[in-house]
C-alpha cells in the first residue's frame, strides 16, 4: 500500500510531467503599488493561453513585487510572452523560461529557521547570508523588519549539506558572538507544530 | 514562511522559558518475560528491557538536540508486576524489583515504575505478595517505584485494600528511616489508575497497551506562568478577566503540547516503537520558576491555600486540557494540574507558613489531577490514619469518575513543622500536621468495600 508521502510524490512527479509539456515560465513583475497590477498581468497571462501554476506577491514601502509561474502552449516563447504582458500592463515585466526543479523543494526534516537579532547597521543581511554561504547552506526564505534601532531577521535555511550540525551550531554561536547578533537556530517543524492548527 | 512574530514568541518559550519535554516514558510489557521461577524471570525481564530500551535514552537526547528541545527524564513503565510474577513469593518479587533496578541502571534512565498491582475489587495471592514486598523492594531499590489501584468508579473502593496499604506506607516509609522515609516518596495509591501515564511515581504500562510504547509527559508550568505574567504586563491587570486569562493558558498549553508530541512522535520513529499519548500534566519540579504554585499566585491568590485557590486550580485544569486536547492527535494519561507539595518550592513554602491545609490540599485535588502528592506528615501517624486519608482522597476520585491518588510519607522521627528534604526532583517541605490522628480506626477496620457509585442522579 502506497503512504501518503507516496501519493504526494507521485502526483508532484504527473505534476511537474505536465508543466514541463506546457511551456513553463517564470514572470517577475515590479511597479509602484496601485490597484490592477495582478488582474493586468493574469489577463495577458490569460489571453496567452497561458495557466498559471503558483504566484507570490508582496508590498514593501509603497512598491509592489510579484513572482508568478505559468505554463504557455509549446509554440509560445519567452519574448512573445514579454511582449503580450507589455501591451497588457505599464507595469516592469521580465519573463524567463523555468528550468530545473519544478516543483518548490519540500520542506525537509534538514529545513531550520535562523533567527537572528541585534542593533540595526549596515551590512547585517549581508554578514548572516556569507555565513551561510560560505558553509553550503541554502536560504530558502527571508523577512526581516525593524523595531526602532533593532533589526530583526528571520531566516528559514536548508541545512542538508552540513555534516554535523553541532559543528554548526557552534560555528553560529561563535559569529554571533564576534557579530554582536542574537542568533538563534530551531527547526523548521518546531515551528510548524506550535503555529499551525 | 511562517510570520516573525510567530517565530519569535516560539523562540521565546523555547530559550527564556526554557520550554522542555517533562517526560518520555517507554512503556514495555514484560508478561512474556514469564517463567516458571523468579530468577529466570528476573534475567528475562532485564534482557527485553535491555533490549527495547537500550538505545532510549541516547535517542531522546538526540532528537531534543536536533528540535532544541530537552528531554528532561527518560522513563520506563512496565506491566503491572503483580502479573509478571503471580505465583511468587514475597522473596521473589523483591528479585522482580531488584530486576527493574538493574535494567534501569543499564539503560541509563533514573526512574522505572510498574511494581504495581490493581486491587480494586479483590486481593489475589500474588497481588498480596506484591504488595507485602513492597517496603522492602522499595528500600533495597534505588529507582523502582510501586502504584497499587485500590478502587475505580466501576468497582467502588476496595477497603480491605486501602487497610493494608495504610500499613504498607508506614512500613515503606520505616523500612527506608535512614532516608527519611523516602521509600515512600515511591509508593502511590490510586483510584482509576490510567495504564498509559508517563509521570512517576505512578506510571505503569497497562494490560491493554501494545507491547512497547512511547508516551509523553508535556513542559511543566513555568512555560504557562510566564505566558500569564507576559499577557498581564502587556495588557494591564485591570483590563483582564479571568476568561481572558484562561484563553492565555489554553494558547501556551497548545503550543507546549504541540512540541511534545512532535519530540514524542519523532523519539517512537526513530526507534520503531508505536506513539501512545501526550499526557497534559503539568508537573512542578522544585526550581524555582517551575511552579503551579506561582500560577495561583499570579492568577490572584496571595497564598496557595487562600479562599479562591480552588476556584483557580479547577479553572487552570480546564484550560490546560483545553488547550492541550486541541493540539494533540492522542490525550491521554492523568493530564492535569499536579500540587506535589515537596517538589512545588512555592506549595512547600505555603506549607511552611501553614496557609496550606492536608485538608484544602484535599479540596483542591476534587478538581485537578492527581491527589495528595509527596505530602510529608508525621511518622508516628497510625495506619489507620494513613488508610483512612487515602480512603477519603480516593473516594474523590471514585464518586467523580476521575483519577486520584495518595502519595503520603510518614517521615520517621519527624513531627509537624520539622523539615524534611529528599533533594533533586523529590524536593523538600516542611512536615505537614494532621488534625484529628486516631478518630478513624473504627472505620478502616470495617474492612470491605464501598459499592460503586450511581451513575445517574449526579448532584
Amino acid at each position: 500500500m502506497i503512504g501518503k508521502s507516496g501519493v504526494n510524490s507521485i502526483l508532484n512527479f504527473l505534476k511537474g510531467i505536465l508543466m514541463t509539456e506546457s511551456n513553463l515560465m517564470v514572470i517577475s513583475v515590479m511597479d509602484r503599488d496601485r490597484s490592477g497590477i495582478v488582474a493586468e498581468v493574469t489577463e495577458g497571462i490569460s489571453a496567452l493561453g497561458g495557466n498559471l501554476a503558483d504566484l507570490r506577491e508582496s508590498v514593501l514601502c509603497g512598491y509592489f513585487t510579484m513572482i508568478l509561474l505559468a505554463g504557455f502552449p509549446g509554440n509560445v516563447t519567452a519574448e512573445q510572452v514579454e511582449k503580450g504582458l507589455a501591451k497588457q500592463t505599464s507595469s516592469r515585466v521580465s519573463v524567463e523560461p523555468a528550468e530545473g526543479a519544478l516543483v518548490e523543494a519540500q520542506a525537509s526534516e534538514h529545513v531550520y529557521v535562523l533567527s537572528a537579532v541585534g542593533r540595526d547597521r549596515v551590512g547585517l543581511v549581508a554578514q548572516v547570508s556569507r555565513f551561510c554561504c560560505n558553509r553550503g547552506v541554502n536560504i530558502l526564505d527571508l523577512a526581516s523588519h525593524v523595531d526602532g534601532d533593532q533589526y530583526t531577521m528571520m531566516l528559514q535555511i536548508d541545512l542538508s549539506d552540513i555534516q554535523s550540525l553541532e559543528e554548526f551550531k557552534s560555528e553560529l554561536s561563535a559569529f554571533g558572538d564576534a557579530s554582536h547578533l542574537n542568533l538563534v537556530l530551531q527547526h523548521n517543524d518546531i515551528f510548524r507544530a506550535t503555529n499551525e492548527i | 514562511m511562517i510570520r516573525s512574530d510567530q517565530i519569535l514568541k516560539t523562540v521565546e518559550m523555547i530559550q527564556k522559558e526554557h520550554l522542555d519535554v517533562r517526560a518520555v516514558t517507554m512503556g514495555i510489557c514484560l508478561l512474556d518475560c514469564r517463567t516458571g521461577d523468579a530468577e529466570s524471570t528476573a534475567l528475562k525481564i532485564r534482557e527485553k528491557i535491555r533490549t527495547l530500551a537500550g538505545d532510549f535514552v541516547a535517542t531522546c537526547d538526540r532528537i531534543g538536540g536536533k528540535y532544541g528541545v530537552p528531554v528532561v527524564n527518560k522513563r520506563i513503565s512496565v506491566t503491572p508486576i503483580a502479573h509478571v510474577g503471580a505465583g511468587f513469593s514475597c522473596d521473589g518479587f523483591i528479585r522482580l524489583a531488584k530486576a527493574l533496578d538493574e535494567a534501569a541502571t543499564e539503560v541509563g534512565i533514573d526512574i522505572i515504575g510498574g511494581f504495581s498491582a490493581n486491587v480494586e475489587k479483590g486481593i489475589n495471592l500474588g497481588d498480596m505478595n506484591l504488595i507485602r514486598a513492597v517496603p522492602e523492594a522499595l528500600a533495597v531499590t534505588g529507582k523502582v517505584c510501586s502504584s497499587i489501584n485500590a478502587g475505580s468508579t466501576r468497582h467502588g473502593l476496595n477497603m480491605d485494600a486501602v487497610a493494608l496499604l495504610g500499613e504498607t506506607v508506614k512500613a515503606a516509609a520505616d523500612a527506608s528511616a535512614s532516608s527519611h522515609g523516602f521509600g515512600a516518596a515511591k509508593l502511590v495509591v490510586f483510584a482509576n489508575q490510567p495504564g498509559d501515564n508517563p509521570f512517576m511515581a505512578g506510571a505503569i504500562h497497562g494490560l491493554g497497551e501494545a507491547d512497547a510504547v512511547i508516551n509523553v509527559g508535556v513542559s511543566g508550568p513555568g512555560v504557562i506562568a510566564r505566558a500569564l505574567e507576559r499577557r498581564i504586563a502587556a495588557e494591564g491587570a485591570e483590563n483582564l478577566g479571568l476568561d481572558d486569562l484562561a484563553e492565555e493558558i489554553k494558547q501556551a498549553t497548545f503550543r507546549v503540547t504541540r512540541c511534545g508530541e512532535l519530540i514524542g512522535r519523532q523519539v517512537a520513529k526513530a526507534l520503531g516503537l508505536p506513539f501512545g499519548v501526550v499526557d497534559l500534566s503539568l508537573a512542578p519540579t522544585p526550581s524555582v520558576g517551575d511552579s503551579v504554585g506561582e500560577i495561583l499566585n499570579i492568577l490572584g491568590v496571595d497564598d496557595i491555600g487562600a479562599p479562591g485557590s480552588t476556584a483557580i486550580v479547577a479553572m487552570l485544569n480546564d484550560a490546560v486540557k483545553k488547550g492541550g486536547s486541541f493540539a494533540s492527535q492522542s490525550v491521554g494519561g492523568l493530564s492535569g494540574a499536579f500540587i506535589p507539595v515537596m517538589e512545588d518550592s512555592v506549595l512547600a513554602d505555603a506549607a511552611e507558613r501553614g496557609c496550606l491545609t492536608l485538608e484544602k490540599l484535599e479540596a483542591m485535588t476534587c478538581v485537578c489531577s492527581v491527589g495528595l502528592d509527596m505530602v510529608p506528615i508525621p511518622g508516628d501517624t497510625d495506619p489507620e490514619t494513613i488508610a483512612a486519608i487515602i480512603a477519603d482522597e480516593l473516594m474523590i476520585g471514585v464518586i467523580n469518575s476521575k483519577t486520584t491518588a495518595a502519595r503520603l510519607i510518614p517521615v520517621p522521627g519527624k513531627a509537624a513543622g520539622d523539615f524534611v528534604s529528599f533533594g533533586g526532583l523529590f524536593g523538600e517541605s516542611v512536615v505537614l500536621p494532621i488534625r484529628n490522628t486516631g478518630k478513624s480506626s473504627r472505620f478502616v477496620k470495617f474492612g470491605g468495600r464501598i459499592p460503586a457509585p450511581i451513575h445517574s442522579l449526579k448532584n
